[in-house]
């Protein structure tokens, strides 16, 4: 895994949380970790495909996902509604789309697949095929933490 | 079909708006934008297809157009609706801002091209120069359908 293909997704999830959260988000700790990767409870996954694939997931405990979805709205949500599991694919997917954007400027030729949003307690990612090894940095927000998960090798 | 400029109220325009895109929350936030300029949204599609069909029986004033979408990308829908009507006018949004898709709908005649999250109001700023614009040439003054 390489630093100027991971980065971009750090950052473009730091910008997109920062202007909706409408606040400072400050990075924390950056970690390696193998997968499987433990779950918050809500996980927003988008694929990688290309020269450079892998994964990204916006991990987050269910209260920040629904602050999240409340200030994207600007209403608070009455639960994981479907429009609010679709509000949190979007932010997925406007993060990705930032970053693969990025890599494309780089030189690398990826695309993102379709966001997922994953829901449950205890749960772990797994990585199909050889075994990724995932930088894992925590974001905190004004409306909580979202950890930031990218997982990614050159094809 | 409302003239544009209708409204009294300053910096508000009366305009008809189809807006296509897969997510509900980008379909929702694009229609605040599009209420907030005085504009209203009179069609939704959540395929490239179904936008095709929609702009053919609504003739909107404007279309804001996901890149990424089911069935058609909203690219190819562009490019359908530009050979129909070569003086629609199409503002692209995307959160996958990639050159080349966006360069492919510029140069198909979209107008614009927006990156997701939209923002209240440089995203009407540029709505309201699309609609004030007048239609580039060769792109005949009405709608073909």
């Amino acid at each position: 895994m390489r630093v100027e293909q991971v980065r971009p997704f750090v950052d473009s999830a730091r910008d997109v949380l920062q202007e909706v959260v409408d606040g400072p988000v400050r990075a924390g700790r950056l970690q390696l970790q193998a997968t499987p990767a433990p779950c918050r409870g809500v996980a927003a996954v988008v694929g990688l495909a290309g020269e450079v694939d892998g994964r990204v997931i916006l991990d987050m405990d269910r209260e920040t996902a629904l602050r999240l979805v409340g200030r994207m709205h600007g209403e608070p949500p009455a639960g994981l509604t479907p429009l609010a599991q679709d509000t949190l694919a979007e932010l997925a997917s406007m993060m990705a789309g930032r970053a693969v954007t990025t890599l494309h400027d780089r030189g690398f030729r990826l695309e993102p697949t379709p966001p997922l949003l994953v829901v449950g307690d205890n749960m772990t990612m797994t990585s199909a095929g050889p075994a990724l090894e995932a930088l894992v940095i925590p974001l905190s927000t004004g409306l909580g933490e979202v950890v930031v998960n990218v997982a990614v090798r050159m094809a | 079909m409302e003239p544009r400029n209708a409204t009294a109220a300053p910096g508000r325009t009366a305009f008809r708006a189809l807006v296509a895109d897969d997510s509900e929350f980008a379909r929702r936030t694009a229609g605040k934008v599009i209420a907030a300029m005085g504009g209203q949204v009179v069609g939704e599609a959540t395929t490239g297809r179904e936008a095709v069909e929609r702009y053919r029986a609504l003739h909107p004033d404007l279309v804001l157009m996901d890149i990424t979408m089911p069935e058609m990308p909203g690219v190819e829908a562009v490019e359908e609706i530009l050979r129909e009507d070569p003086s629609a006018r199409i503002v692209m949004v995307t959160s996958l801002g990639h050159q080349e898709i966006v360069r492919r709908a510029l140069g198909l005649g979209a107008r614009y091209f927006l990156t997701k999250p939209l923002h209240l109001q440089a995203a009407a700023e540029a709505l309201r120069f699309v609609l004030e614009a007048p239609a580039p040439a060769g792109a005949g003054g009405g709608h073909a359908g």
